[in-house]
């Protein structure tokens, strides 16, 4: 039943409403092996449900769900790994002896979950908290815990939703070595996520869904050169003064904050050079001007406006 | 199977080494054993110090008789003569040597006492164990005899004119007939309060343990490795461990107190207990309805406390269920007066009533044996059909937060569950 080689999730035309609001509509997602999706999209578009319904934790009403190519079976529970969006671990139970808890539900052997979990805290730094209760430890710390907790198993397939919310950049970089780590270690990664620089940083493929329907699905590449081809554009600008020129409805749609440069979309039949000259005509001083491909944020944020 | 072992396990230890269990288990038996006998010993011990009262009789008779009376022939309590002197000097003379401890009290009978003039007692401690247990027995009985005497009769005519009668009873069964002096009945009441409180104790713990993944945000965590059903039975059967662990420990120590009074024969009670109609299959039967009455009632605080939220929710929401615990206790007393009555029978087969009534109809041997089978099969048609229910609440209502579902949406979790 199970296939080796199918792929590591693949949703054919789901549909799940609760009462009248249709939270996925017709959602078809196929994610291939060894990848890292982003799963991306506006509060409210239906990215938890997506997740809850491939996880089995809430029936979808039409449609078929597969994972690991197979239907999810108690023996294909076992090998995916979450990370609800909700954190939560039980309060007063012991650290390690939560992860030991957390393994068995996935089917480990107590002393190999103990030995492994062990290994992770001391990875994470929170090898002295292994007996310390849960509640006496800081929230960050609480979610490296709750980590360890998804990945202890060996996964084949990691579902993270938001995975990197509240915590500090130092943390989010030691995660994302560990997610690119499961990777390569064969594991497909799902994951869901607001911040669009993560995701470019990460992800190979992206799927975007708004208003419970997919409306972007590809390889970050290929979401570019289209965007690319459909004449999106941004700027990477610096100025040395003259910030009105920013504002000018005009000419610009949205401007991004890089601290050492801004990011600057421009209005729909906008030229580039039309943005220089303004520039120069306003008398400042042009440190950088660089034509370049959309970011992601740039795609996100004009397709969630649409 | 091994996912619902560690839920098991882990509902078992979180309980077990709380502090709550510990003091309640360990702690509790103990207060309880000292609230019984210190009163005991504090009664062996003011028995030990000698009472010494003195009286100011005006009759003129009472006083002869009073030292006739069992507290004084037995040397309960010792005679000292008044002063000589007219009563009055007589009594302030005693008053002083209440005082300074000399006497323990006295007592002033007023020459009117035959036309219903009161006795009256001085002294410094008035202790209840003295006053109504010894003493105004024994003014009574002195005062009766002196109003025989005035009557014409013998002073020992009193004592056949106030005697009591008790009505030995005794309990007609099939098994035969059996002296019943209200052993059964308490016995019965005991068993039926035991399987109420333990079933209020463990819903209620039952009620928390169903609302942790939810207060404590784990629900997700958990559901994307179990079903809900694994997890509730696992959380049913963890919690009911930890009852029958809590249970194991308390009737250790009744057996050990048990087998402590009987060799100390300290208790004139030992006899009264050897009475009491409880069998081994009166407890095989008690044990088989507090499972059931477990079963059922966790089942149902298991879906209350999957609707809730929060513990403060949960316990808001409990009501209408333990309601159904409190009824066989309000109803009781008509089980414990006419337990061969149809409608004792016909209340003790309501599956939420029957782990407490039935019990008590079996002590006092009122149940036919074809209404085991029948009430074992309600209990578990009831289970089922609770867990069925609680099964599609519990399933929908982990993954709800916020807002509480109203009856209408509560059907249809219930239908489309």
């Amino acid at each position: 039943m199970s296939d080796q080689n199918g792929p590591a999730i693949s949703l054919d035309g789901i549909y799940k409403a609760y009462g009248e609001k249709v939270a996925v509509e017709d959602l078809d997602l196929y994610v291939s092996r060894s990848t890292i999706c982003g799963l991306l999209g506006p509060n409210g578009a239906g990215k938890t449900t997506t997740i809850r319904i491939i996880l089995d934790i809430i029936g979808a009403d039409r449609g078929s769900v597969g994972v690991l190519g197979g239907t999810l079976t108690p023996e294909t529970r076992d090998r995916v790994g979450y990370l609800p969006e909700e954190r939560g671990l039980y309060p007063k139970m012991k650290v390690l002896e939560l992860l030991v808890f957390l393994g068995e539900l996935k089917g480990m052997r107590r002393h190999l979950a103990s030995e492994r979990a062990t290994e992770w805290l001391e990875r994470l730094d929170l090898g002295d908290w292994a007996d310390k209760k849960v509640q006496d430890l800081s929230r960050g710390m609480q979610q490296k815990a709750q980590f360890i907790g998804t990945v202890l198993h060996e996964p084949d397939l990691l579902i993270l939703d938001e995975p990197f919310s509240g915590l500090d950049p130092l943390n989010v970089d030691i995660l994302k070595e560990i997610v690119l780590e499961q990777r390569n270690r064969g594991a497909t990664v799902l994951f869901s996520t607001h911040n669009m620089d993560q995701a470019e940083r990460l992800c190979e493929r992206v799927v975007m869904i708004k208003d419970a329907r997919k409306v972007l699905d590809g390889s970050l590449s290929d979401i570019k050169r289209e965007a690319w081809l459909q004449g999106h554009r941004q700027i990477l600008l610096s100025l040395d003064a003259e910030d009105g020129l920013l504002k000018d409805p005009s000419l610009v749609a949205s401007v991004e904050d890089r601290g050492t440069h801004v990011a600057v979309s421009l209005r729909e039949g906008v030229e580039p050079q039309q943005l220089l000259e303004a520039a120069v005509r306003a008398g400042a001083t042009v440190n950088r001007f660089e034509v370049s491909e959309p970011s992601l944020h740039e795609i996100f944020v004009s397709r969630a406006r649409e | 199977m091994s996912k619902l072992i560690a839920v098991l396990r882990r509902e078992y230890l979180a309980r077990v080494r709380s502090k709550w269990f510990i003091v309640t288990t360990i702690l509790a038996p103990v207060l309880l054993v000292a609230a019984m006998a210190l009163p005991i010993l504090l009664a062996v011990r003011s028995a030990e110090r000698v009472i010494e009262i003195s009286v100011v009789d005006e009759t003129g008779e009472f006083t002869a008789e009073l030292l006739r009376t069992d507290a004084f022939v037995e040397e309960r309590v010792h005679y000292r003569p008044p002063p000589s002197g007219d009563s009055e000097s007589a009594r302030e003379a005693l008053q002083a040597q209440v005082l300074s401890e000399e006497i323990s009290g006295y007592m002033y009978v007023p020459p009117d006492l035959l036309d219903g003039g009161e006795i009256e007692f001085w002294a410094r401690d008035i202790g209840p164990s003295l006053v109504n247990g010894t003493l105004e027995p024994a003014a009574t009985q002195a005062a009766q005899r002196v109003q025989a005497r005035a009557l014409g009769l013998e002073p020992e005519a009193a004592d056949r004119l106030t005697r009591s009668v008790d009505l030995d009873t005794y309990r007609v069964t099939e098994e035969g007939a059996a002296r019943e002096e209200g052993q059964s009945v308490i016995a019965a009441h005991i068993l039926a309060l035991t399987i109420y409180m333990v079933v209020l104790l463990y819903g209620a713990m039952m009620l928390r343990a169903a609302v942790a993944e939810k207060s404590s945000k784990t629900v997700e965590i958990i559901l994307s490795s179990l079903r809900p059903w694994q997890l509730m039975l696992g959380k049913i059967l963890g919690v009911g461990a930890v009852g029958l662990t809590q249970m194991a420990v308390w009737l250790t120590f009744i057996a050990l107190a048990l087998v402590y009074v009987a060799s100390a024969q300290a208790l004139a009670g030992v006899e009264f207990l050897q009475n009491i109609p409880v069998g081994p299959d009166t407890l095989i039967l008690f044990l088989g309805l507090f499972l059931t009455g477990y079963f059922l009632y966790g089942g149902m605080y298991a879906s209350v406390g999957a609707i809730a939220s929060t513990e403060q929710e949960a316990s808001q929401l409990q009501f209408p269920v333990t309601m159904l615990v409190i009824v066989p206790i309000l109803v009781i007393p008509i089980v414990l007066e006419a337990p061969t009555s149809t409608a004792s029978a016909i209340l003790s087969w309501i599956p939420f009533f029957t782990p407490v009534l039935f019990i008590a109809r079996y002590v006092l041997g009122s149940v036919e044996l074809w209404e085991i089978p029948l009430i074992f099969a309600l209990q578990i048609a009831t289970i089922l059909l609770v867990a069925w229910i609680g099964g599609r609440i519990y399933r929908v209502g982990l993954l709800m937060t916020g807002k509480r579902p109203t009856v209408p949406e509560l059907v249809r979790w219930i239908r489309h569950g």
